[in-house]
């Protein structure tokens, strides 16, 4: 019997010293919540066509709370950037340097479905003369609606990077809605 | 005229009860007791003939004098290696004394040792190794893992990250122990995780204390060398006991091991290259030196291990994962390196075990634990933009004290209260498992009684539970209870019979899981409604042992209330920055998992046997009438043994090769799984070994080639399995060398 006394004040002593830990779970979560494309018409008149992707609290819980549609005018080329940001921390965290920083580790690749959409073209190079994808021009093909799939790959060996083939190591994959205009 | 005496380890001096003697060329024959004391009535002449054996031990044939007061000493098997026989009694191990135990002695597991501890365990029919590649295996008892079984360490239930399929053990191989499975239900002695069975590895024992015959410092040296991934281990202990002749013994062992990457036959698993080191010391204390002294020991451990996890079965999302399977083999075929890229994770265990034995006089006492320990563990992605970088930090208190007591001459039981408090404490960017506290209580009481020729137990448990997170606390509490009786219906067959039922609360994972798994690129997501799950159950066990002939066969059916695992949810996949991922849900059903273990061993000369040892096991969700994912596949393991005395000036020189079948498992449901299960295989393994003179010192040599053929396989329970085969053909070469007084 004593020692039964003795092991709750043990096990009551341990509950009394040692608690869940200060830091809450909530707020450390380091991720990329929203894509930003960013689309210049080429021509006069230069129309700015400003596109977001979003999921603020990161994966799971709530689905992705901005998901915009991309209008597109037929034939017409438009030079585009894309931003990486992490908006579930304030000041929204900028994530597109880290990928600029390490541009031989990373590329983006853009699709349409279907391919009569639209096509893009890479206008940069890593320091191994393969494409990043930091900045592309799309051109507006046929009229219709589809979509356009937006991957980032990871190549933790820059080896593994030949320009074409994706990695398994994928960071971002995102589907914008896209509307192409007559 | 009656012969009697006692059966004892003839270095520890420790009684084997259940040890069996029998007059040779009769049907007369008797099981030792609780205390290793036999009587045999029936002995005619002067002297007769006996044989005398014992799970673990070498069988001893001899002619002794029919008197009273006899000792027959038998030796710890060095040899039987790669083969487990049944050891009749449980006290070691924590399960029932009429439940089916299997034991591996430290000289057993030295010829057989693994790159982890729980390969050792595969030779016992029924249970199976669930792997993460090489360094990561765990123990698959009865179609149930995980969660559901307890490894108790030195005497404490380890508890490290359980909740992952891909954490090992997290002891290492080279640590002097001693294992021991029960399987089936151990929830008596160590409470609600351990209802599908435990493990228990314990430090080697000491010999006696009490006799000045076995003082002095000794020790043993180990090198494990394997082939397949150019590992070395090197590691050892020293002891000393009775030192000054005060009655203690300590020891102080250390072990490390360095490997680099796996290969399969036509590819280098990337990045499964490992590290690992261990130190601890156990220590024995004797209050006097009377024949009930009292007794303390503290043993102490500390495991460090960084492991690269392959990176062909790191995804980013599903997609990935659908091109990594369609191609059916890694990206690349890897160059072969010691270097551990991320993804990698680090485990540190730490582990500190003290306990007390007062005895009152021969038959009661009161045990008392205290359990310490800390794991740490931090996992390193490969990904820059997101630093996922995930580290958890569980910390556990465990107690327990026992009242050890016969209430007459021929029963033994214990009566006890139990405790236990955990914190878990998680940083980083994975919410697969959360902040938690557990508080948990139990107390349980269970008898033996031994007549002519049955062995009865029954006991039963209450336990609380209380899972304290920043959202949520939950109370659970239920009882667990089991009976059972083992039967000797002669000398040479006996029969054991076990019932019992056991619950398990929910953990942290299965309620609050919601994240990623990488590994498996699938979306988890815990249900904070779940209960507890119940299974009733029950086996049968046949053992007939003539002497030639070793036969056992037990079959088992567990039936479980509200099963916990998760399932996929295909209506509703996560979609996330990173992609769309399936979405498994944890949920609840009623299942059942039974089976069948045989194991036959032929001996047809002295030196010769053949055996055979098989697994069934079939699961079903009743709920749904469909298999339980992943379940074990059929598998059969037939083999030839050799074992002789003094052959060209060695001693103990054995050969014995076995070849391994394994069914596909074509109970599986379709949509379920990324890929169906892998196709059987087969697998031929070689061991030999001797112990051979090295100036003057008897040293342990033995080579093992598993997979002799190089057979590209995958295992079913294997979780690299999608993206590729399981390690080739693996040359182990092993060298134990005792120094000291042996």
């Amino acid at each position: 019997m004593r020692s039964f006394v003795t092991l709750i004040v043990v096990v009551l002593t341990c509950a009394g010293c040692a608690e869940l830990p200060p830091t809450p779970d909530a707020n450390d979560h380091e991720v990329v919540t929203t894509i930003e494309l960013t689309l210049i018409q080429n021509q006069p008149p230069r129309d700015t066509i400003f596109v977001r992707w979003q999921d603020k609290d990161g994966p799971g819980g709530n689905a992705p709370d901005i998901v915009d549609t991309m209008w597109l005018d037929s034939g017409r080329t438009y030079y585009t950037t894309i931003r990486v940001l992490n908006a579930s921390v304030t000041p929204t965290e900028n994530m597109t340097e880290t990928i600029a920083s390490e541009e031989i580790n990373h590329q983006f690749f853009y699709a349409f479905d279907p391919t009569t959409l639209g096509a893009t073209r890479y206008l940069d190079k890593d320091g191994r003369d393969l494409p990043v994808g930091l900045s592309i021009d799309i051109s507006a093909l046929a009229p219709g609606n589809g979509m356009l799939t937006v991957e980032l790959s990871h190549y933790p060996d820059f080896n593994d990077k030949d320009g074409v083939q994706k990695s398994t190591d994928t960071d971002i994959s995102i589907q914008i809605p896209v509307i192409v205009r007559p | 005229l009656i012969l009697s005496g006692t059966v004892r380890d003839s270095s520890t001096h420790s009684p084997l009860p259940g040890a069996v003697v029998r007059i040779q060329n009769t049907v007369y024959g008797t099981v030792a007791d609780h205390h290793g004391h036999f009587h045999l009535h029936e002995a005619e002449g002067d002297s007769v003939d006996v044989d005398v054996h014992y799970v673990g031990y070498q069988r001893k044939r001899m002619r002794i004098a029919v008197k009273e007061d006899v000792v027959i000493d038998l030796v710890p098997m060095m040899i039987e290696s790669g083969r487990i026989v049944v050891q009749e009694q449980g006290n070691m191990s924590g399960g029932g004394p009429t439940q089916r135990v299997e034991s591996l002695s430290e000289q057993q597991i030295n010829e057989i040792r693994g790159q982890t501890i729980t390969s050792a365990l595969q030779s016992v029919p029924g249970v199976t190794v669930m792997t993460s590649g090489p360094s990561v295996a765990r123990a698959v008892v009865h179609g149930v893992y995980g969660q559901r079984i307890v490894v108790s360490n030195a005497g404490v239930a380890q508890e490290g990250q359980q909740w992952g399929s891909d954490h090992g053990t997290e002891i290492d191989a080279l640590v002097p122990v001693r294992m021991a499975v029960v399987k089936g239900p151990s929830s008596l002695m160590y409470g609600p995780n351990a209802m599908g069975g435990a493990i228990s590895i314990e430090p080697s024992p000491f010999p006696s204390l009490r006799s000045p015959e076995t003082a002095g410092v000794s020790g043993r040296a180990i090198v494990n060398l394997f082939s397949n991934n150019l590992q070395g281990a090197v590691g050892g202990f020293v002891q000393s006991v009775r030192p000054l002749d005060a009655p203690v013994a300590v020891r102080a062992y250390a072990g490390v091991r360095r490997a680099g990457d796996a290969r399969t036959p036509d590819y280098v698993l990337d990045n499964t290259a490992y590290e690992q080191w261990t130190v601890g010391t156990n220590m024995k204390f004797e209050l006097d030196t009377s024949s009930n002294p009292i007794a303390f020991t503290v043993d102490a451990s500390l495991f460090n291990a960084d492991l690269g996890i392959f990176s062909g079965a790191h995804l980013g999302n599903a997609t990935d994962m659908r091109r990594a399977i369609e191609r059916g083999r890694p990206a690349d075929d890897g160059e072969f390196s010691y270097t551990i890229d991320p993804p990698h994770s680090t485990v540190q265990h730490m582990l500190l075990s003290a306990s007390a034995k007062l005895p009152f006089n021969d038959h009661n006492a009161i045990l008392a634990h205290y359990g310490l320990q800390q794991n740490a563990r931090s996992e390193f992605d490969t990904h820059s933009l997101s630093h996922e970088a995930l580290s958890l930090k569980l910390v556990t208190y465990s107690g327990d004290v026992q009242f050890e007591h016969a209430l007459s001459e021929n029963s033994h039981g214990h009566l006890g209260v139990s405790g236990m408090f955990q914190v878990n404490d998680r940083t980083g960017s994975v919410d697969i498992i959360p902040d938690y506290e557990l508080l948990g209580g139990g107390v349980f009481a269970f008898e033996s009684v031994e007549l002519d020729n049955v062995l009865l137990s029954a006991g039963a448990r209450y336990d609380s539970r209380q899972l304290t997170t920043r959202t949520q606390q939950n109370m659970y509490a239920s009882i667990s209870g089991a009976a059972g009786a083992r039967i000797q219906i002669s000398p040479v067959v006996s029969t054991a019979l076990n019932i019992s039922t056991a619950w398990r609360p929910p953990q942290a994972n299965e309620l609050y899981s919601n994240d990623v798994h990488h590994g498996v690129a699938q979306y988890e997501i815990g249900d904070s409604t779940l209960g507890p799950e119940r299974t009733i159950g029950g086996d049968v066990s046949f053992d007939l042992n003539d002497g030639s002939v070793d036969l056992s066969v037990t079959g088992y059916v567990n039936m479980f209330d509200s099963y916990i695992t998760s399932l996929p949810d295909p209506d509703n996949p996560t979609v996330t920055i990173r992609g769309t991922f399936p979405t498994f849900r944890y949920t609840q059903f009623d299942a059942v998992i039974s089976g069948i273990d045989v194991s036959f061993e032929y001996n047809f000369t002295d030196i010769a046997s053949l055996y055979a040892k098989g697994s069934i096991v079939r699961g079903t969700d009743t709920e749904h009438d469909q298999p339980l994912f992943l379940m074990p596949a059929d598998r059969l393991r037939i083999g030839g043994h050799i074992h002789a005395h003094d052959v060209w000036g060695m001693h103990h020189v054995f050969a014995d090769i076995s070849v391994l079948g394994v069914r596909t498992q074509d109970r599986f449901v379709e949509a379920m799984d990324y890929a169906p299960p892998p196709p059987g295989y087969v697998l031929t393994d070689l061991m030999l070994g001797a112990e051979l003179d090295v100036f003057g010192t008897p040293c342990d040599v033995s080579m093992s080639v598993l997979n002799v053929f190089g057979v590209a396989y995958r295992d079913y329970l294997s979780r690299y399995r999608y993206f590729a085969d399981d390690p080739g053909r693996d040359v182990v070469v092993r060298f134990t060398i005792p120094f000291g007084k042996q």
